[in-house]
């Protein structure tokens, strides 16, 4: 018996059709999911289907709820269902709690049974796995980690028994072993509880991990559907095939120059000042030779950031030296060669670009102020932009004319026209759409061997990093556990928090 | 849509002042000083529009010549508000620490001071002139001015593409001029058209305290304050020079505001 069942679902926005009929149903106990890459209309329609969207018009020949109540017939039972029976939880777990309000006040405002409602909060907060759940009952959510937020959140969906779950990128604001803890709670919660779910992601791996059936979006309509073994194993469909072909792949190993281009010795960076300063960074060793890609991994908040932003001379150490092309790099020392050579690129890359810039102003910037070419500037310009694959008529636009990875292609192409030895890659793909992150990443790989670039890429998708690093360093609280071969540490991780990161990476089954 | 009315009505209005202003020694019928005793003040007739002040002299011609001493003060002492504001500001923004707490304090310490006193101070110390009246007001208003442009400054000294222009190896300066500055410029223009308003109102104020422009040079804030005098014998005099000064504060602030919301809607990050 179908919990929904949804036929030839429209929506538009300001007479603008942006979903085209799609037909989906979710059964008690089982987890439909729709996969698709950004702007393809996912969230759109589930929360055009609840009325969760302002200014949006649905349409559907059929959007059935328990076989009982039509969702865009009746506005009002809709509303009595969100409460009752639809439970909702966003992909932000910052900003779907209110900052102002006890997570328990927040977990019980819309509670409508019978018990007292602190009780029923700390029986939910026990059910999601927050520890302690009587302590944290009077807590704001600013106590609590990404992670936990996120269970808040889900508890708050569960308050009233709902019988299905819908969840928008639930973990896609999470570190990779706090994401295998909340998609292991959602599976003993549909088992438990009989729960529908619907899952919208863009990863296909966490979509394999749950769903039962999956449904792939793009442009507004389901390409393709079946379980995850049909889709991803023998994908049929050309989109799907390009899906899971964008997943990143384990390379060919490429051999690096024997000796390091730049070496850190036991670095340390502090942050913060007065009683709040710490240690960042704390007694990092590493090193990165010309024409090699090296994997720095961990969690949100281990320091991989500022420890590549030291290794740039852009922050001071306080303690510990970096060699850099056998000369002393010092962050208030730098010399105009080494500022050149050192280049970063950001994960967002329109935060990263001026806004009033065009790409042209862009990457003329630098090369105005390192080239010693002697062709005019407008043709190294476009040099640079081939070089980068970025089309030559984009080059009049402003960043916020351009798509993501347009965006960042311009922004590698900057930092390449300092002509760099060293390029650090801080989370550069992390903000992409799949098939365009595997793009990105086959162009860092091309320059890694034309230009003999030396690269850190600096990543929490391990996944990611296992297809393009030669070595992988693991970053735990401002200290690297290991660090060693990418195949090597990915076989046999030997301290204790590699082997758990590795152990909570999810996999596409092939 | 109606927004979008008064914002071309006030601009079609707003230029018609200006032009008519400026163009008062072409425009205005009569000399705005000539004095005719005889004639004495008069209701408006078909010779004199605006009628005649208790000189003899023809209110229209006062009013035109008055507007555009008005509004060269409003733009000169703008234009003081906004070099001093904005590098002010910016210096303080872009430096910080304790550079930053120290031009900041500078500030405050400005801002506590009553206004009128100030201004009676330099009066009395440097004389009654016009150079003295752009630089008194001038002085004040650039505070607000530098306070607004210290916060955008520093919030976007914190931004990648800061971040990404000093990795590439620009000097400071390059950085504030070429990537800070321009991001700034949303909300420094808005607060400049409505700072004109607010030192043209600062300057009738003055005006009307009898501590700005002296006869025989007239402004539209010392022909308010003559009015005032008269007002109940000569309704005319006090009330078409507050009608004109009324109605181009109106329209400099609506456009203002309307340049304001066009510029949030339509440059990312630009204005706060």
């Amino acid at each position: 018996m179908s919990l929904l069942a949804v036929e030839k679902l429209c929506v538009s926005i300001a007479g603008q059709p942006l979903v085209h009929g799609i037909s989906m149903s979710v059964e008690r106990g089982r987890c439909t999911a729709i996969i698709g890459e950004s702007g393809s209309g996912k969230s759109l329609s589930l929360s055009a289907l609840l009325g969760l969207a302002p200014g949006v018009v649905a349409t559907a020949q059929r959007a059935c709820f328990d076989q009982r109540v039509e969702l865009l017939a009746n506005p009002e039972a809709r509303r009595a269902l969100l409460a009752r029976q639809i439970g909702w939880v966003s992909q932000e777990p910052m900003s779907a709690l209110n900052p102002f309000k006890t997570v328990a006040a927040q977990i019980t405002e819309a509670y409508r049974g019978a018990q007292p409602p602190r009780q029923r909060a700390a029986q939910l907060l026990a059910e999601v796995g927050i520890r302690d759940p009587q302590q944290r009952l009077d807590d704001y959510p600013h106590q609590f980690s990404g992670g936990m937020r996120q269970r808040v959140a889900i508890a708050m969906a569960l308050v009233n028994d709902p019988a299905l779950l819908i969840c928008d990128e639930p973990t896609t604001a999470l570190d990779v072993t706090v994401q295998a803890q909340i998609l292991a709670l959602l599976r003993q919660l549909q088992q438990q509880r009989g729960l529908g779910l619907i899952l919208v992601s863009h990863d296909l791996a966490v979509v394999a991990a749950v769903a039962d059936r999956v449904h792939v979006m793009r442009n507004g309509e389901f390409v393709d559907s079946g379980t995850p073994a049909q889709l991803f194993g023998e994908p049929a469909h050309p989109y799907t095939a390009s899906l899971v072909a964008a997943l990143p792949q384990p390379q060919q190993r490429r051999t690096a120059a024997p000796t390091p281009l730049l070496c850190a010795t036991q670095l340390q960076v502090w942050r913060g000042s007065g009683r709040r300063a710490r240690a960042v960074v704390d007694g990092v060793t590493l090193s990165v030779a010309r024409g090699e890609i090296v994997g720095l991994v961990g969690e949100s908040g281990s320091g991989k950031s500022t420890l590549g932003r030291a290794l740039l001379g852009l922050l001071p150490v306080a303690a510990g030296t970096i060699q850099f092309a056998g000369q002393r790099l010092e962050a208030n020392a730098v010399t105009a060669a080494q500022r050149a050579a050192l280049q970063l690129v950001f994960q967002d890359p329109l935060a990263s670009l001026n806004p009033r810039y065009s790409v042209y102003q862009t990457l003329a910037e630098p090369l105005q102020l390192h080239s010693r070419q002697p062709q005019p500037l407008a043709q190294q310009v476009r040099r640079l932009a081939a070089d980068v694959e970025l089309p030559e008529r984009l080059l009049q636009r402003r960043p916020s004319q351009l798509s993501g990875g347009q965006r960042q292609r311009a922004a590698i192409a900057r930092a390449l026209a300092c002509q760099p030895q060293l390029l650090v890659a801080d989370e550069a793909v992390s903000a992409l759409d799949l098939s365009v992150q595997a793009d990105i990443l086959r162009l860092l790989q091309k320059l890694v061997r034309e230009q003999q670039l030396a690269v850190l890429f600096i990543s929490h998708d391990l996944a990611v990093v296992r297809a393009i690093a030669d070595r992988v360093a693991v970053m735990c609280d401002g200290q690297l556990v290991e660090q060693g071969d990418t195949a090597t540490l990915w076989n046999a991780p030997r301290h204790p928090y590699s082997q758990k990161l590795l152990g909570a990476v999810l996999s596409v089954p092939s | 849509m109606t927004g979008k009315l008064a914002t071309s009505a006030a601009l079609w209005l707003l230029a018609t002042i200006t032009a008519v202003c400026l163009l008062a020694p072409w425009l205005a019928p009569y000399d705005p000083s000539a004095q005719n005793l005889l004639l004495g003040a008069q209701p408006p007739s078909l010779q004199h529009w605006l009628g005649t002040d208790s000189f003899g002299r023809d209110l229209l011609s006062r009013l035109l010549h008055g507007g555009r001493l008005s509004m060269l003060i409003g733009l000169c002492a703008t234009a003081v508000a906004l070099l001093l504001g904005v590098s002010w500001g910016a210096t303080a923004g872009f430096v910080g620490g304790r550079t930053d707490a120290l031009m900041m304090r500078v500030v405050d310490a400005l801002y506590a001071l009553p206004f009128v006193m100030f201004v009676v101070l330099l009066m009395v110390v440097f004389g009654r002139s016009l150079a003295l009246l752009f630089i008194a007001i001038g002085a004040v208003e650039w505070l607000t001015m530098a306070r607004i442009v210290r916060a955008q400054v520093r919030a976007l000294k914190q931004s990648e593409f800061v971040e990404a222009a000093r990795c590439i190896g620009l000097s400071n300066r390059q950085i504030l001029w070429r990537h800070v500055l321009p991001n700034c410029s949303g909300p420094i223009i808005v607060y400049t058209t409505l700072t004109i308003p607010s030192v043209m109102l600062l300057e009738a104020f003055l005006s009307f305290l009898g501590l700005g422009v002296q006869p025989p040079q007239s402004s539209w804030g010392a022909l308010i304050s003559q009015g005032v005098e008269t007002m109940e014998e000569y309704p005319w005099l006090l009330l078409y020079p507050a009608a004109a000064l009324t109605t181009t504060l109106l329209c400099l602030n609506l456009l203002g505001d309307q340049l304001r919301d066009w510029l949030e809607n339509s440059s990312p990050g630009g204005a706060a």
